[in-house]
């Protein structure tokens, strides 16, 4: 019997038809009846505007991406309840096979303009969600593999959807100060967003809508994308020397203020700031060299900073990994102009190794540019390996590769 | 993926231990794998196995009367590895199996460090019964599934979720970007759904307080409204 738990007793009783959704909804104070309290929208208004915004998202999605209509029940329509008691939206499946949303009657924003921008971002973000169940259903334990892909493509979505909706922003802070968090990690799954960004900037927006529905049901969106990309190109390669797109997305997140960087956002540099670094040094001709010691999980980066004085016309740079073999560790060194450009980027070439007891070693000379107003170097190391650390100790995984770092400055 | 520790001096019987857990455990994704199975013949070995351990075990499957200690002398119970294992944090599912179930010795264990403790998960059993690894696997089984989705749904409905108003089902107080409550949700119900069998009466009840089971269905079928 449907309805005998204590969400379907908390359901209002009205419901808003449009051409793609069934809205179930309760009035706060109505002109008769009881009062919903917290499940009842103000008005009749609001839920003109749920409705509109939701066949805006469906719109944009269905043809701009050519998404098919999503999976429903007998009556073709998506279902939407709009309660309140939930803090954020949800979508899941109804039945266990059609994909539904729940969206909050109100929030918390202070004004009316920053509630509705709020709303219609939830709303582009849960009806993402709902398109994408057709290809991974959330219902599937492969599903899981997808988590991440399928939040940055939802709220990638909320800024596409609504034009000049940077209600996205408010997930950016954990993105500008963790970048040693792994990109597939279960805690950063709406910083994925940042990815997508960049894939859509450099291969169009298609080719995220690909990834997501050409992928097959047991690939991981990695292998996807490795799969998809065009010339050899590959998102992740733990080839040294070989180019990639991770390493490309993790240099140019550092340059936010270029307008060459595919991730430039100079307003996000001023609200949030630069990328947090790891450690800062600050090298002069002939100081004794900067060393920094430290260690990366798979598919994430750390930044390290280096000031320089007038005097200083190159670095000799070079990372040892701390285990021998082969390790998925790359580096770059780049030069951070006044004006936010990247005046210069290298990549750290790796020594081939001569015996298996041998460390992984990358070393690379920079000369800098003498005609750019130097604001300071950065080297970006990345983990390009993909295996995450499990439960089992024994396994092996690219997670907390230990790494040193050395720099030298030249007169 | 579960953490196992065997402790036992049989190599036999640990073999069939170890092969029944990793036919049961291990996750059909290849990136989760194998369950970790570690093996000791002895007090000792055990305790280094847990004194060195970087993360403490799901479940350790303690054998009675083990040597080097009483070599020669199999009367004597040494609990000191099974006290051990109950001081890491969190606390392991200790699964005693015993040869000797109505040996005095081995029950006053049970009683004294067992039947009163808070995990009302700890068990033991007799090596003598023809099903005792089919019963070790379902008490396994349950203590595996059962503890993260109460957790899991202690965290996205709150303990009193069956008798609370049901406006406040959800957690109040987290604001967008926190978590994503629709992987979170959706990897509860997976769980619910792939073990609905294995969950005992009382955490079925709470979750169809919460859920919508269709149990005619196999596997069931969750709704949340």
């Amino acid at each position: 019997m449907r309805g005998n738990n204590k969400f379907a007793e908390a359901l209002p009783n009205l419901c808003w038809e449009t051409k793609n959704f069934l809205i179930r909804y309760g009035l706060r104070n109505p002109q008769s009846g009881k009062g919903l309290g917290m499940h009842g929208l103000l008005s009749l208004k609001v839920v003109k505007m749920y409705a509109n915004a939701l066949e805006t998202a469906y719109r944009k999605i269905h043809r701009h991406w050519g998404r098919e209509h999503p999976i429903c029940d007998g009556t073709g329509k998506i279902a939407v309840s709009i309660l309140g008691g939930i803090s954020d939206p949800v979508m899941f499946a109804q039945d266990w096979e059609f994909p539904s949303i729940v969206l909050p009657s109100f929030n918390n924003e202070a004004t009316i303009k920053s509630s509705w921008q709020r709303i219609k971002a939830e709303i582009a973000h849960e009806v993402c969600h709902v398109f994408n169940f057709t290809e991974h259903p959330l219902t599937d334990f492969f599903s899981a593999r997808w988590a991440w892909f399928d939040e940055g493509l939802a709220v990638y979505s909320e800024g596409q959807v609504f034009k000049n909706n940077l209600d996205y922003r408010r997930f950016l802070p954990n993105w500008v100060v963790f970048p040693e968090i792994s990109l597939d990690s279960s805690v950063a799954e709406y910083q994925a967003s940042q990815i997508v960004r960049y894939l859509a900037a450099r291969f169009g927006e298609q080719f995220v809508n690909e990834v997501w529905t050409k992928s097959t049901r047991e690939e991981t969106p990695v292998e996807a994308m490795n799969r998809l990309l065009q010339d050899g190109l590959k998102f992740v390669s733990k080839e040294n020397g070989q180019a990639d797109v991770f390493s490309d997305y993790c240099r140019d997140a550092y340059f936010l203020r270029d307008p060459k960087s595919l991730l430039y956002a100079p307003e996000v540099f001023d609200r949030f700031g630069e990328r947090a670094s790891t450690e800062n040094f600050e090298l002069q001709p002939g100081s004794p060299s900067a060393e920094a010691e430290s260690n990366l999980d798979h598919l994430a980066c750390r930044y390290f900073r280096y000031s320089v004085t007038p005097g200083v016309k190159s670095l000799t740079l070079r990372l040892e990994a701390s285990k021998e073999g082969n390790s998925p560790l790359k580096a770059e060194v780049a030069v951070m102009a006044r004006d936010g450009k990247n005046a210069l980027a290298k990549r750290l070439v790796p020594i081939p190794l001569s015996s298996a007891n041998d460390k992984m070693r990358l070393t690379g000379k920079i000369d800098l540019p003498r005609n750019v107003e130097i604001d300071h170097v950065v080297v970006i190391v990345t983990n390009c390996g993909l295996k995450r650390a499990t439960d089992n100790v024994y396994e092996s995984s690219d997670d907390e590769q230990e790494f040193r770092l050395q720099v030298v400055a030249e007169g | 993926m579960p953490r196992f520790l065997i402790v036992e001096d049989d190599t036999q019987t640990s073999k069939v231990l170890r092969d029944l857990l990793k036919l049961n455990f291990t996750s059909p994704l290849p990136d989760e794998g194998e369950p970790q199975i570690d093996t000791a013949s002895t007090v000792t070995e055990a305790k280094e196995f847990i004194n060195n351990a970087r993360k403490p075990y799901h479940v350790a499957i303690l054998d009675f009367r083990l040597p080097p200690e009483h070599l020669g002398d199999s009367t004597k119970v040494d609990a000191t590895a099974c006290l051990q294992a109950m001081r890491s944090t969190p606390p392991p599912l200790i699964a005693h199996i015993t040869s000797n179930p109505n040996d005095e010795k081995v029950k006053a264990h049970i009683k004294e460090y067992h039947t009163e403790r808070a995990n009302r998960y700890d068990f033991a059993l007799s090596k003598l019964d023809s099903d005792y690894t089919e019963k070790l696997l379902g008490k396994l089984k349950k203590f595996l599934y059962e503890r993260p989705i109460e957790e899991q749904l202690d965290l996205m409905f709150g303990r009193e979720a069956q008798t609370r108003a049901p406006s406040l089902l959800l957690t109040p107080g987290r604001s967008r970007g926190q978590s994503c409550m629709t992987q979170e949700l959706a990897e509860l119900c997976r769980q619910i759904v792939a073990h609905w069998d294995d969950l005992d009466e009382p955490l079925k009840n709470r979750i169809e307080g919460i859920f919508e089971v269709n149990k005619a269905s196999k596997p069931v079928k969750i709704s949340l409204l």
